[in-house]
């Protein structure tokens, strides 16, 4: 579960977020929408607690995070799988090592980490790509290495900051197809931050808009 | 808990992998500190080991008046037994100098000149605890303050200069190894410092995946402990085999042989493994902290 309440940041050389008050139910797939500069990144990073709200409250899978301490973010972060617009995977590792890397973080057994990111390697389709490296796969496999990356230690919610953002059409409907159902098959809660209005019309999602830091009714 | 630790040592050698021009540059910067270290550390031992022999052999001679006849300088050696400092004392009395004399010089005094004009005398040993230049002087002064002795005699200066020596190289080496210790550490830190900024990108995705701040700054640790092992171990072996290179050509001259000071590879491992650790703490508490992970 998601909620934030009466939050509100405002950036040192900029506007922010204000009074944006909503709840995200356990399972659901929500995805907030506005143009670029609207304010959907800085609220998913008041969710993954990068920022603190100046007013308000963001409870996220039972932490609020104005109040938690900072050696328990590591902790939060690990209950959250995060999906960004650049892919963020490290450039000197496989597919493979990229996707364990969660794993490692966690300090699973070496064998349990083998077994689960073979395992969510192949869920998204990438079981062939394993050895590569981010520079030897597409844009689309990046996205996916990086999805496998989110849900390979089995998260209750998924935050994806502009997941299609540098993809074609056809491989952003796949990477939707992928997000919608981890939401729908696997009880994911997913928070999809996008631009891009006709995304949602394909898919069956909660819609929260927001434009110049506010939400839209 | 193993796994994890097994994967930031592997972490730490790949970041040394992929920096390791800078890397080699900090580790030769440690292996010279050390170097600069364990060689005053040689001398120091060599040194003291040579000038403590020449201490324990150290003797005092001391001459009464000529004109003295046995008996009568008797007395006044008994006087001598009263100094701070004397572990024992010999008398020699003018026949025992003649004898002396005749076997260092090869002629009898006696009958050359048709009397004794050697002098009777005694052989101070000095104490253990008093086997120093400066505490040998002092006794010599207070013989010479008896009362009809006329000459004191001693190799205390070349104690003295041997000392000065010794104090001159270890004073040296280790001035110029501080001011390359600061160098090290300066090199190491900003090796680090360069890795670090190399992987910010990595380091702010970790984060974001939830690893904890020890989780990211162990293998930047890990990089510096290895700089400083392999820096000193390079070190110890170039000490090692100069010191093997010195006693071949010592050997040609002299009966002496530069030993290996005890523990000594193993205090400059542990003085090196230190070295990294403190360097690359040094930027990791100054970069990672404030620079990276205070993004809230």
């Amino acid at each position: 579960m998601i909620e934030l309440r009466n939050v509100s940041l405002t950036y040192q050389r900029g506007p922010g977020v204000f009074d944006i008050n909503f709840k995200i139910n356990a399972g659901e797939l929500a995805f907030l929408v506005g143009p670029s500069g609207a304010g959907k990144s800085t609220v998913l990073k008041l969710m993954y607690a990068e920022l603190v709200p100046q007013e308000g409250e963001v409870e996220i899978n039972g932490y609020i995070t104005s109040r938690i301490r900072r050696n328990r973010i590591p902790g939060l972060r690990r209950t959250l799988g995060l999906v960004f617009q650049d892919f963020r995977l490290l450039p000197d590792r496989n597919a493979y090592d990229n996707v364990a890397l969660p794993l490692h973080i966690m300090g699973l057994p070496h064998r349990e980490i083998r077994e689960r990111t073979y395992s969510a390697l192949g869920d998204v389709g990438l079981s062939e790509r394993v050895h590569h490296y981010p520079r030897e796969l597409s844009g689309g496999e990046q996205q996916r290495v990086a999805i496998a990356r989110a849900v390979v230690k089995n998260p209750d919610i998924i935050l994806a900051d502009e997941p299609t953002g540098n993809l074609d059409a056809a491989t952003a409907l796949e990477t939707l197809d992928l997000l919608t159902y981890l939401a729908e098959d696997q009880g994911c809660t997913v928070v999809v931050a996008t631009h891009d209005y006709t995304l949602m019309t394909k898919k069956r999602g909660r819609l929260i808009e927001i434009s110049e830091g506010r939400l839209l009714d | 808990m193993i796994n994890k630790v097994l994967f930031l040592l592997s972490e730490g050698l790949r970041s040394l992998w992929r920096a390791r021009l800078p890397a080699l540059g900090s580790m030769l910067t440690i292996t010279l500190t050390i170097m600069l270290f364990g060689g005053a550390y040689v001398l120091f031992g060599n040194f003291d080991r040579a000038t403590r022999r020449l201490q324990s052999q150290y003797r005092i001679d001391v001459f009464f008046d000529p004109l003295l006849n046995n008996a009568d300088a008797f007395v006044h050696y008994q006087k001598l037994k009263d100094i701070d400092g004397i572990a024992s004392t010999e008398f020699i009395s003018k026949e025992r100098a003649a004898a002396i004399f005749e076997r260092e010089f090869g002629e009898d005094v006696v009958s050359v000149l048709g009397t004794n004009p050697l002098p009777a005398g005694a052989i101070i040993h000095v104490a253990r605890g008093y086997r120093t230049a400066r505490r040998i002087n002092r006794i010599a002064d207070n013989i010479a303050a008896i009362s009809n002795v006329t000459d004191v005699a001693y190799r205390g200066e070349l104690v003295r200069i041997l000392e000065r020596y010794l104090r001159f190289a270890v004073y040296g080496g280790l001035v110029m190894g501080l001011l390359t210790l600061l160098g090290a550490i300066f090199l190491v830190s900003n090796t680090i410092r360069l890795s670090i900024y190399a992987k910010r990108e990595t380091i702010e995705t970790l984060s974001l995946l939830g690893a904890s701040p020890a989780f990211i700054r162990l293998p930047f640790l890990v990089e510096g402990l290895l700089q400083g092992l392999l820096g000193s171990a390079l070190a110890v072996g170039a000490i090692l085999a100069l010191i093997d290179v010195m006693n071949y050509v010592l050997e040609q001259f002299v009966l002496y042989r530069l030993i290996r000071p005890p523990q000594m590879a193993l205090a400059l491992i542990i003085f090196g493994v230190l070295l990294g650790i403190v360097g690359s703490a040094r930027s990791i508490g100054k970069f990672i902290n404030l620079r990276l992970l205070e993004n809230r």
